[in-house]
């Protein structure tokens, strides 16, 4: 049956390829929306309102409609409250902020870029190609971070874990950068209240080499022939009782670093930098202890 | 806040009360009420106002009073103004130093070290002739202290009840009365966007209406207040943190102007 299915798959991959004019295929995707996450009081639930969140406008919607609507590349806003937030959208999401989140719980596809600003609590379920996690907030990222940007605003406390592997790490504020790490094996990012605690062994302090991928010849591409639109390709039904087991997902190894870019401050316009750098925040030790517990609790549901 | 630094600040806060409780019990002596800026002054009618019919009785002049933050003035040339939003913690000297922008950015008003720094008067604004708009720079200070308390002009309700600010220039007392309230950030040099802090003059109802439109499009909530060519424009500004390099913004317009305070002695 297996071999049916692949032979099916085939099948109908080498028909799409060879339909005369697929190679101009193009996909016109709609532009993204922005969608803001509230506790709504009155309602006794999280709402949600395309743009940016407006107490006094009451356009707000279940979040029941928003998965409805969502698409790839959408945009996530979530307002802080007093209430935890467990919500999953099976898309590839562009961005989510946390903002002064209690604790929230997205889980997605994928995410381009995640920002949990200051006195946010975050769990993230789905790949992340881009975190930023500032000052004391909490975030547990379950699956693979590719950049991880630890900033320094007013405090460097942040708690973050990541369940996956970690790409590359930078941590720093907004005129310098402190630390780069690089290549943290599966589960093995850990820092606790502003503190690395990763045993040494499982990242390195140096970049990895990356063999730089040379451009195709174009002219080397095989040509694909025409095919006749009226040849049909037989589908033969799958048996519907047969069952795929389902493979447990094992931790990926350490991927090669995607060496980023450090901002660069002569880029921006000069703007005396009003953050608080130096002031110590209190312990986030009962939130901390939220967030793992509500990790762990996920984690095991999802097991 | 540096101990040292505390300390002279409620040393030029308390000179400064007592300047105004002396004024208040000499009577004679009391800040004159403020007028309204107007919006647009005819030329013509400003000579009418400053040449009167003989027949009328000249209106004597109001008498100048001291400068309630003479002490402080006189302490540090940098000083620039004091900011007065009444009510809250904001009450603290602003400093302009053309030569280094950033100079008290960590720094007390006596010069020495202090993690919350002073208020800063950008150096593109001016208050010797004012400029259209004057933007202070505060740290956002998680204590509080200086620009801390700024974004709690997030909540209209705040707003509602710390409308009014002031601010004590050493000829005068301005008011104002804060028209729009948004959140902000720093831009690339190559964003074409609109960016608070590149704006400080207005020489043309364009540019004046560029930045007016952008402040209320952007307002937080409406705060019923309005302005027009002509008027002047408080801006402070601290960072935020719903963005990389944010910026929580409050403007406020000019509503009264008096070149009340005598020379220095």
């Amino acid at each position: 049956m297996k071999r049916l299915k692949t032979i099916v798959s085939l099948l109908a991959a080498a028909l799409l390829l060879l339909t005369p004019g697929s190679k101009q295929l193009q996909v016109s995707a709609a532009e993204p929306v922005t969608y803001s996450l509230k506790y709504v009081e009155d309602k006794g639930e999280w709402r949600y309102h395309v743009g940016a969140w407006d107490d006094n406008n009451a356009g707000h919607r279940e979040l029941y409609y928003l998965k409805q609507s969502i698409k790839d590349g959408d945009i996530i806003v979530v307002e802080g409250g007093e209430h935890n937030l467990d919500l999953e959208l099976p898309v590839n999401l562009n961005n989510i902020t946390f903002n002064h989140s209690h604790l929230a719980i997205i889980t997605a596809k994928s995410v381009e870029n995640v920002y949990v600003l200051r006195d946010s609590v975050a769990v993230v379920n789905g790949d992340v190609t881009n975190a930023h996690v500032y000052d004391n907030a909490v975030a547990n990222f379950n699956n693979n971070v590719t950049n991880l940007y630890i900033t320094k605003e007013r405090s460097g406390e942040q708690t973050i874990a990541v369940v996956g592997t970690v790409a590359y790490v930078k941590t720093g504020d907004a005129e310098k950068v402190y630390n780069e790490f690089y290549n943290f094996q599966a589960n093995s990012f850990r820092q606790e209240e502003g503190i690395l605690k990763t045993d040494a062994s499982k990242y390195s302090t140096i970049p990895s080499v990356v063999t730089p991928v040379m451009p195709s010849d174009p002219a080397a591409t095989i040509p694909v022939a025409p095919v006749d639109p009226a040849v049909t390709v037989p589908v033969t039904p799958v048996d519907p009782t047969v069952t795929v087991p389902v493979v447990p997902t094992v931790p990926t190894a350490p991927v090669a670093p995607v060496v980023p870019v450090a901002p660069d401050d002569s880029l921006y316009d000069d703007v005396p930098k009003t953050g608080d750098l130096f002031a110590l925040p209190g312990l986030l030790v009962t939130g901390a202890g939220i967030f793992f517990g509500s990790a762990y609790l996920l984690k095991r549901k999802s097991a | 806040m540096d101990r040292q630094s505390q300390e002279t600040l409620e040393a030029l806060r308390a000179s400064a009360e007592n300047y105004l409780s002396a004024g208040q019990s000499a009577g004679g002596t009391e800040a004159p009420p403020l007028t309204s800026a107007p919006a647009e002054v005819d030329p013509g009618e400003a000579h009418a106002q400053s040449t009167p019919e003989p027949s009328a009785t000249p209106m004597p002049a109001p008498e100048p009073v001291e400068n309630p933050y003479q002490d402080s003035f006189l302490a540090n040339e940098d000083m620039a103004a004091w900011l007065v939003v009444p009510d809250t913690r904001i009450d603290y000297p602003v400093m302009w130093t053309p030569r280094d922008e950033n100079y008290y950015l960590r720094r007390g008003f006596d010069g020495r070290d202090d993690q919350n720094g002073c208020l800063i008067l950008d150096t593109d604004s001016c208050v010797d002739p004012f400029t259209t708009n004057l933007i202070i720079h505060g740290h956002n200070m998680k204590s509080g202290a200086m620009f801390g308390d700024l974004d709690k002009y997030q909540e209209e309700a705040f707003f509602q009840e710390h409308r009014e600010m002031l601010l004590h220039t050493e000829d005068g007392l301005h008011t104002y009365e804060v028209i729009a309230v948004f959140r902000s950030q720093v831009y690339k040099k190559t964003d074409q966007v609109f960016k608070f802090y590149q704006f400080f003059q207005a020489d043309t109802q364009e540019e004046f209406d560029d930045f007016y439109n952008n402040i209320k499009e952007l307002s937080l909530y409406d705060t019923g207040v309005t302005a027009a060519f002509g008027d002047r424009f408080l801006t402070l500004s601290t960072c935020s943190y719903h963005v990389d390099r944010g910026r929580f913004v409050v403007v406020a317009r000019e509503t009264g102007c008096e070149d009340m305070y005598a020379p220095f002695r």
